[in-house]
């Protein structure tokens, strides 16, 4: 008589499986359709910046607030990352605008379509400038950043950059390229001491402000190079046709002669994690590279090979260093493990492939290459060997260099007629002027990431 | 014996009646009854109140998704951004808006076009529209608003007057009534934006050769206004994003008759939170979207936003 009960009791979990199952597939959503949605409209993020309020009376607030949002949205919109909505899409007037979380209407600026937004607000009394920033996410309506700078009126600029670091640093957790600056060949003016017109080295801001003359107008330099912390420059000049290395400290203005041996001293590059330099000299009769010591003496002889090798070029970490030889018949790429000497050659195609740079923080390299007689610029991986061409169609583009977060890439190009510098994303969009002086701007330099 | 033991239980006297007098089974049994009773008492209430379960949804299971997306939301290839086309790129991008060069100062001379997404205004507005409208052809972003701007004077009066006119356009433009407008508005929308020559052609080409608007269901011929819609607004930087090879975020939405979103929820995290929020704030974006096809209470529909990897 005990099968019964049993029997009753499969029957009770039969009919309540039965019933479990409908309920479960009734609530999982693998029974919706789907759709995929690969490829977004755009790759820039909307940003709103207002114009700033101004937080005490006067005519200066007034304008500081208007010129510090300008000047946000340009220092931004510089990355690429953004693309700065249009005010005169903005729903709210800026008189009327609220700057704090729990006063601002979000919707009237997710209405157009606006992913961040930034407010601002200046106060200026008895000469002392204060501005206070905030970064929301109007679809969130929450507050992701905020801060306040106390300063000088002069200090605006460097208070509004700041903050763009901050911003950066926020949403993509590393530090932005906003302190970097850019340090490259330009037309001094003058007509130099043998009259065709004299050359300098120049330093700007990463967005080709503040320009400003670092070395003496002379007939021939080259190939400036940031390093110690980014406080000083070593470049090529000629002296008696006869080149050397020299270094500049941007601090006190000093130039000091580096590297004069017999033969060429030429592209000069500091070693990360040394004080040291490595540069191409041809005193032992062959052009090879040579790491040299913080005061310009040979420590070590890296490269032997007949045939010339120049541009020494180091990843991050220091342990490889990657260069331009001709051993092989035309120039190319090789890299060379530190520690063992060990060569390879890393780029097979083009007539002539020069100037690399070592990006700052991948093992990526970024170099000009020549095809049909048309340079450009090329960036390859130096794990896999493949090869993105960043440059086509648009004159002679030469000499790039990384920014310091590897976002972006400074150049010269020759696509509107004489020899500008110009910039882009890493990705090669988003190509522009970054500034224009008479003559002709060439061999930039992007400073080095803080502490390198 | 066993009777004592198990008190409170009234039911006992009977199911001990019922069975042998070993208690242990029946008093299963009891638990079972009393377990399926209220299993029943939830399923009633699921099946009655809640809308996940009912005939609409189960409608088309098929995964009908060979909806040639394909024609109106072609595979883009790297767009003319990328790969860096020295000429054309440097006076059509936004960013001429940096205005690099030393002599200007940052004025956003180029900056003029309205871009549809930035500026679209999205709340309900639907109420008002008359239904007996004829679809227009969609205009190319025109500039007229931005002349205002030379000055910087900010007129609010025509600011909002512009925008009202905006989203009148928007709305307009938002009712097409039958299948072949509808399509036809896709594809002028996606080609606008896109390739307009080579969408175009193509667009033609399957219309001509015989892919009538008629072959597509209705909620085919939706799914794909609901992914011209959510690429429309979707903005997202690979660079910011970092690595995204490979990841999927899922969102599922759930579609009123009128088109309005009443419900978001991932259904799949990505483990890249800036593509999780990016694709949030597309679905966010894109509300309302167009009505649904007669004879849907409500749509759920799963979005799966593939980025891919950086192209360098």
């Amino acid at each position: 008589m005990l099968k019964r009960p049993r029997f009753t009791f499969k029957i009770m979990i039969c009919i309540l499986a039965v019933f479990f199952v409908p309920l479960s597939s009734g609530i999982c959503s693998e029974e919706y359709d789907y759709i995929n949605i690969a490829e977004p409209f755009t790759h820039k993020i909307p940003v709103a910046i207002p114009v700033f309020k101004a937080l005490s009376e006067g005519s200066t607030q007034e304008r500081v607030a208007q010129k510090s949002a300008d000047m946000m949205q340009e220092a931004l919109a510089y990355t690429g990352y953004f693309k700065m909505i249009d005010r005169g899409a903005f729903l709210v007037e800026p008189a009327e605008q609220e700057i704090v979380t729990d006063k601002i209407d979000f919707g009237s600026w997710t209405d157009i379509g606006a992913e961040l937004l930034i407010t601002g607000g200046v106060r200026m009394e008895a000469g002392v400038l204060q501005m206070e920033f905030r970064l929301f996410d109007p679809f969130r309506q929450e507050m992701l950043l905020g801060k306040r700078y106390t300063g000088k009126p002069e200090n605006q600029r460097s208070m509004v950059l700041r903050f763009c670091g901050e911003v950066i640093k926020r949403l993509t957790g590393k530090a932005g390229l906003f302190k970097s600056r850019i340090a490259f060949v330009g037309s001094a003016g003058d007509s130099g001491t043998s009259g065709n017109g004299g050359k300098a080295v120049y330093v700007c801001d990463f967005d080709g402000k503040n320009i400003k003359q670092v070395t003496e107008s002379q007939d021939i330099v080259v190939s400036p190079a940031w390093g110690r912390e980014n406080r000083f420059l070593a470049y090529t000049a000629y002296s008696d046709s006869h080149p050397n290395i020299y270094i500049t400290d941007l601090d006190s203005g000093e130039t000091s002669r580096f590297a004069a041996y017999k033969g060429i001293n030429i592209t000069p590059q500091w070693v990360p994690g040394s004080s040291g330099l490595a540069a191409t000299l041809s005193f032992e009769g062959d052009e090879d590279i040579y790491l040299l010591t913080d005061t310009g003496k040979i420590d070590k002889r890296l490269t032997k090979s007949w045939g010339v090798d120049v541009s020494p070029t180091f990843s991050p970490d220091g342990e490889k260093m990657a260069f331009v030889s001709n051993r092989s018949g035309s120039p190319q790429l090789y890299v060379m493990d530190m520690k063992s000497g060990s060569i390879r050659r890393l780029t097979y195609e083009g007539e002539y492939n020069t100037q690399p740079e070592w990006s700052p923080v991948e093992d990526k390299i970024v170099y000009s290459g020549m095809k049909k007689g048309r340079t450009d610029i090329y960036v390859i991986d130096v794990g896999t060997g493949e090869i993105s061409r960043l440059t086509r169609d648009g004159g002679n583009n030469e000499a790039p260099s990384w920014s310091p977060d590897g976002s972006m890439i400074v150049f010269s190009s020759t696509r509107n007629g004489p020899s500008r510098l110009f910039v882009m994303t890493a990705s090669g969009t988003d190509q522009r002027m970054l500034l224009e002086m008479p003559g002709q701007q060439k061999l930039p330099d992007w400073s080095s990431p803080a502490g390198k | 014996m066993i009777l004592a033991d198990i008190s409170g239980k009234t039911r006992q006297s009977e199911a001990a009646g019922m069975y042998q007098p070993d208690l242990q089974p029946s008093f299963w049994a009891v638990c079972f009854t009393v377990s399926l009773l209220i299993h029943l008492a939830a399923v009633g209430v699921l099946f009655f109140s809640s809308p996940g379960l009912s005939k609409a949804d189960r409608l088309d299971t098929s995964k009908a998704i060979k909806v040639d997306l394909v024609s109106f939301n072609p595979e883009v290839p790297a767009s003319p951004e990328k790969g860096g086309t020295g000429t054309d790129s440097e006076p059509e991008s936004d960013s001429g808006a940096v205005a690099l060069k030393k002599e200007k100062s940052g004025k956003k001379a180029s900056d003029k076009k309205p871009d549809k997404e930035a500026v679209s205004v999205k709340k309900g507005i639907r109420k008002n529209i008359s239904k007996d409208y004829e679809l227009k052809t969609p205009d190319p972003p025109e500039p007229d608003v931005k002349t205002s701007l030379k000055k910087k004077t900010f007129d609010s009066e025509k600011v909002i007057e512009d925008a009202v006119n905006r989203i009148a356009e928007k709305t307009d433009k938002a009712r097409p009534r039958s299948i072949e407008e509808r399509i036809a508005r896709m594809e002028s929308e996606v080609g606008d934006k896109t390739y307009k020559g080579r969408l175009g052609s193509s667009a033609e080409e399957k219309n001509a050769s015989g892919a009538d608007p008629e072959d597509f269901a209705p909620i085919e011929i939706y799914q794909a206004e609901v992914a011209v819609a959510m690429k429309r607004n979707w903005a997202f930087s690979r660079e910011v994003a970092g690595q995204t090879e490979g990841l999927e975020t899922r969102l599922v939405i759930k579609i009123l008759p009128d088109g309005k979103i009443a419900d978001v929820w991932f259904e799949k995290r990505s483990g890249n939170s800036y593509l999780d929020e990016s694709a949030y704030k597309t679905v966010m974006k894109a509300d309302p979207l167009p009505p649904l096809p007669e004879g849907y209470p409500h749509y759920h529909l799963v979005l799966g936003f593939t980025p891919g990897g950086l192209k360098r």
